[in-house]
């Protein structure tokens, strides 16, 4: 297998002017999603899989995420070379000095909802006054708590697990999810969607897009070419999927089955559906992996508005546009 | 046809009831016997499931003992490191169904220097591993089973989990929160666990036996399929994500059910073969899990489908004997009337001499007896009506009669206006002839010359109107038509003449005298019908012509034939005419003319006997006397006559006195002595002259003549006295 791609690669410069791949080698990254295997990474499964990156020189590890893993800090340690992570964390570890760049922003709508019973008399955010709450780590608890800023809202937080069992065992009143992913969970434990009450972030103006891959700026200005391939590979893997939805859905299912996680198709059929409705929204103008300034702008006033940060950082500087190659 | 008829009817109407009650039958059977399987299936499910559930229940609590005492020992006095590691240890090894135990503590609430502590005792490969667990890879403050229970401040059993460590063990763990008094409040103070690998309960489950290919299956409280027979399903999942994926909104309804600690038994279609079946479940007690046990609706109802299907065979089976038991039955009952129709159908066509075997069921036999009696009295009836019609013809002709049986309506009064021929017929002088004899001879020696005459008519399609002694009135051409009625009367009367010799041999024979006939034919309008009352009835003629048949046979003499105008129009050229007679009649004003007919060709082809009956001239006169007749009645006295020309037929006499033309006259031969003899001549007078003087001369024809006359004659004639055959008396 090596051997072939050597091949491949030693005729590449012929074929393609633009990729400046070292002959016979093929770069190892490390890419951390943020959270364990599932559709919501079923673009760099596929890009994998599909050999997407391999044909730009890159030899992709893909780490185990979760939420022992935050991939803000390992990104920031070192310990993985590119990860995903939430628009608005990535900005707030900015403005704290985290060195990240965005190098593409694939989810282009936020998905991050609150969920409640509606048998814990919970219809309206009002009625959160005082309630348990579970949130996610800190990445996720940007939205959520600008959400409670702006209802006014006094709550106990306490920290969400993977599963979605101590909302399920009512251990808490109101607990995060996301629309692809624990929220079909609570459905699939269940309950019907007419018992719950739901809140979707973006409804409440906090239109924060969600998932974008990072790296450290130097890790950029080292080696933008590099960068460069794993978003263009990655986006092609994004692409593949929404069109191959079967196809992805088996490559998907590798990793969870390696994981051994307690998923199956029928979920993960639904969470890839709803990427699709985040990451290529119906009517949405905006390029595949685009972060337009526009939007940055919007992300970083709220958050300068709750106090999340002191100051904006610099959109050119926190952004890189890595859909078309150019050279280092 | 009829045969087969009442077989299909029979067939199909009992065929078709057997068949109605038969699946009537079969349907209740099969459903009563399916619900009873169903209420026993319940049952067997209920105790299987309850039995199994117990085992589980049994582990479970087993289990549940353990962090439930750790729990109350750490509550009731802080533990020193060492008594709690050797607690722990101890507690392992005496519960070998116990994978690990742990006991986890808030932050700092054991030690206040160190943040996490989780001592955790664990089996490894026989030995008793001790670790102490917690680190920033490992919050155990935020795994299920410490965080639940400390928000929900009660024991529970987590929803089981695929161990971290490997391998595809699931586990579940129970846990149970500590407390301690913190500012007048409770609070959690840690978490006591005990780990359970799931593998010793999924051989639990999957060692029940239910049926062929049964099975029991759990669940977790979230609907997760943790152990079933398809080992892809377990802990992957769930009865929603199943509901999703083979489209059974049912599936999901139930799951529900289930989860929320239901029990039930429920129709399903297999989450794997897709077969239809049925489900039994129950919860598993403080676990929150559930156990389901599936029967597939196939073995479940095997035996009921297979008796289902016997029953069904034997029915067909049954009904095709009974259809053919009922073939044969209605055939052997429908044979003897097949037999009847045939027979009846014979006796319609007039054959009343036919018998049916009185053979068979009770009801069959009393109706062939019964027709067997009809065809019995049918035939005496047609013979009674054959005796009447014959007798009745002899009254009557024969074409009358019949006539009068076939149609009602030749019983009506009335005529119609028809053209027939009538023949007048008188035997001359037959009432003085038998003036003297007995009655008895009189009918024998008229009903021997009648008897001839009868069948010379009927055998010419006669019909006889009337006999008036020894005169006979017939008529041709009605009732029915006859073309040729005129040339037909006419052959008649020369055959009826024909016959007369015949008979008049046989008089001779007897001693009886020699008859002559004349006979009279007229063709002519007349009105024939059924003449008379309802009560008295005559098929007759009336009209001029019948009188005017009637005068013409007052011409007619012995041996004669006579046709009057009308009729002679219509024959002419087929007969042979003798005499023309010109005679005046009464009432008619001009005289009409009367030809004697002495034969006829054509098909009828007779002829007259020639007669001697050229006058010879007497060289003596013979002696006569005349009397004259009126009516047949001697009127006045003798006359003295004087034969002077005489044949066998005829005489030409001078007489003195007064004679008329047509009259008729009797005559007396005279003896030597002058002395009448006892023999009557009668004659007619045909024609008469004026003599000389008083006298005159009379042509006589003679009408009948006595045998001792004939021989005078004879002996006039100079015949020798030769005696004719069978002359007896002198």
């Amino acid at each position: 297998m090596r051997r072939i791609v050597s091949l491949f690669l030693l005729v590449l410069p012929l074929l393609t002017p633009f990729a400046p791949a070292r002959a016979g080698d093929l770069q190892t990254v490390t890419f951390l999603p943020q959270w364990a295997a599932q559709s919501q990474f079923a673009g760099y499964y596929v890009a994998r899989e599909k050999g997407f990156y391999r044909s730009r020189g890159l030899e992709v590890k893909i780490l185990r995420g979760g939420p022992n893993f935050p991939s803000s800090e390992l990104l920031h340690r070192g310990q993985a070379d590119f990860g995903t992570m939430f628009l608005s964390t990535a900005i707030v570890k900015r403005a704290k000095g985290y060195k990240f760049v965005n190098i593409g922003q694939v989810g282009q709508r936020s998905a991050l909802m609150l969920v409640a019973k509606k048998s814990s008399g919970i219809k309206e955010p009002k009625d959160i006054n005082g309630k348990k709450v579970a949130l996610w780590g800190e990445e996720f608890q940007i939205q959520p708590r600008a959400f409670f800023q702006q209802h006014r809202l006094e709550v106990q937080i306490l920290p969400q697990g993977t599963t979605m069992n101590l909302f399920l065992r009512d251990g808490v009143e109101v607990a995060s999810a996301m629309w692809y992913n624990e929220y079909y969970r609570i459905i699939q434990a269940g309950i019907d969607p007419g018992e719950l009450t739901t809140f979707l972030l973006s409804d409440y103006g906090l239109k924060f897009p969600e998932d974008g891959i990072y790296c450290l700026e130097s890790t950029y200005q080292k080696d933008p070419a590099k960068c460069v391939k794993f978003v263009q590979a990655s986006l092609e893997g994004w692409r593949y999927a929404f069109t191959h939805v079967d196809e992805a859905l088996d490559i998907v299912m590798k990793y969870v089955n390696a994981a051994h996680l307690p998923t199956n198709r029928v979920h993960q059929k639904w969470m890839l559906e709803r990427m699709r409705d985040i990451i290529q929204p119906p009517g949405a103008e905006v390029p595949l992996g685009c972060l337009q300034e526009e939007t940055y702008h919007q992300v970083a006033r709220e958050l300068k508005k709750f106090g999340q940060i002191d100051r904006i950082p610099d959109f050119h500087q926190f952004y890189r546009d890595c859909r078309s190659p150019h050279e280092k | 046809m009829k045969n087969s008829g009442l077989a299909t009817r029979l067939t199909i109407f009992i065929l078709a009831s057997t068949a109605v009650i038969f699946v009537a039958v079969l349907t209740y059977n099969y459903y009563s016997a399916k619900a009873t399987i169903m209420a026993e299936a319940v049952e067997d499910a209920q105790n299987l499931a309850l039995a199994t559930g117990n085992k589980i229940e049994v582990t479970l609590n087993g289990v549940e003992k353990i962090p439930r005492i750790l729990a109350g020992i750490l509550e009731e006095q802080p533990a020193k490191r060492d008594d709690l590691l050797r607690l722990l240890h101890r507690a392992l090894a005496h519960n070998p169904e116990i994978y690990a135990i742990g006991v986890a503590f808030e932050p700092f609430a054991f030690d206040p220097k160190q943040y996490y502590f989780m001592p955790y005792v664990q089996r490894d490969e026989g030995r008793i591993k001790v670790s102490f667990l917690g680190s920033d890879t490992y919050r155990y403050f935020f795994q299920d089973w410490y965080q639940i229970p400390k928000e929900l401040q009660r024991p529970l059993w987590s929803e089981p989990y695929y161990d971290e460590g490997g391998g595809n063990i699931i586990m579940a763990t129970y846990s149970m929160p500590f407390f301690r008094e913190k500012d007048g409040r409770k609070e959690v103070r840690g978490i006591a666990g005990a780990d359970i690998s799931l593998m010793g309960l999924e051989k639990l489950v999957a060692s029940a036996k239910i049926y062929q290919t049964g099975y029991a299956f759990l669940v977790s409280q979230n609907g997760r399929i943790l152990t079933h027979p398809d080992k892809n399903l377990m802990m992957r999942q769930s009865m929603f994500s199943l509901a999703v994926a083979r489209n059974d909104p049912e599936l999901r309804k139930i799951g529900r059910e289930m989860i929320r600690g239901g029990r039930g038994f429920v129709p399903v279609n297999d989450f794997v073969s897709g077969k239809k079946s049925w489900m039994y479940y129950t919860p598993l007690g403080a676990s929150g899990w559930t156990l389901g046990v599936i029967f597939p609706e196939e073995e479940l109802f095997a035996n009921v489908w297979r008796l289902s299907h016997r029953l069904t065979l034997i029915g067909v089976i049954g009904l095709v004997f009974l259809g053919l038991v009922i073939t044969i039955l209605s055939r052997s009952i429908t044979k003897p009337l097949r037999t009847l129709a045939d027979t009846t159908s014979a006796l319609g066509h007039g054959d009343f001499s036919v018998h049916v075997p009185e053979t068979g069921a009770k009801e069959i036999k009393q109706l062939a007896h019964s027709f067997n009696e009809l065809g019995q009295q049918l035939t005496e009836y047609m013979e009674k009506r054959d005796f009447i019609r014959d007798t009745f013809g002899r009254y009557v002709t024969q074409e009358v009669v019949k006539r009068l049986l076939e149609s009602e309506e030749a019983l009506a009064l009335g005529g119609e206006t028809r053209e027939v021929t009538l023949l007048f017929s008188d035997l001359r002088g037959f009432t003085a002839l038998t003036a003297d004899m007995h009655p008895e001879q009189v009918i024998t020696f008229l009903n021997r010359y009648l008897e001839k005459m009868i069948e010379i008519l009927l055998d010419y399609r006669a019909v006889i109107d009337e006999i008036m002694g020894d005169g006979i009135l017939a008529f041709f051409g009605a009732p029915e038509p006859l073309e040729d009625h005129p040339a037909r009367a006419v052959a008649c009367a020369l055959a009826m003449q024909g016959a007369m010799e015949e008979i008049n041999a046989l008089n001779a024979q007897d001693g009886l005298p020699h008859l002559e006939m004349g006979i009279a034919v007229n063709t002519g309008t007349v009105v024939v019908g059924n003449i008379g009352s309802e009560k008295r009835t005559k098929y007759s003629v009336v009209g001029a012509d019948v009188n005017f048949a009637s005068r013409i046979e007052s011409y007619a003499l012995g041996g004669q034939v006579l046709i009057g105008p009308s009729a002679y129009r219509r024959v002419k050229d087929l007969i042979e005419v003798g005499d023309i007679t010109r005679a005046e009649m009464k009432g008619i004003p001009e005289p009409a003319t009367l030809y004697e007919v002495r034969a006829i060709h054509g098909p009828f082809n007779l002829r007259l006997q020639e007669r001697q009956e050229a006058l010879q001239s007497l060289a003596l006169g013979l002696p006569a006397h005349i009397y004259r007749l009126k009516k047949k009645i001697v009127t006045g006295g003798a006359a003295a006559a004087e034969i002077t020309r005489l044949s066998e037929t005829a005489a030409v006499v001078r007489f003195a006195g007064e004679l008329a033309a047509w009259e008729d006259v009797r005559l007396h031969l005279l003896d030597e002595e002058n002395k009448e003899t006892p023999g009557k001549i009668y004659g007619k007078v045909t024609a008469v002259a004026p003599g000389s003087g008083d006298t005159g001369e009379a042509h006589i024809h003679f009408t009948s003549v006595p045998p001792e006359s004939r021989m005078i004659i004879r002996r006039a004639l100079g015949g020798g006295g030769g005696l004719d055959a069978g002359e007896g008396r002198g």
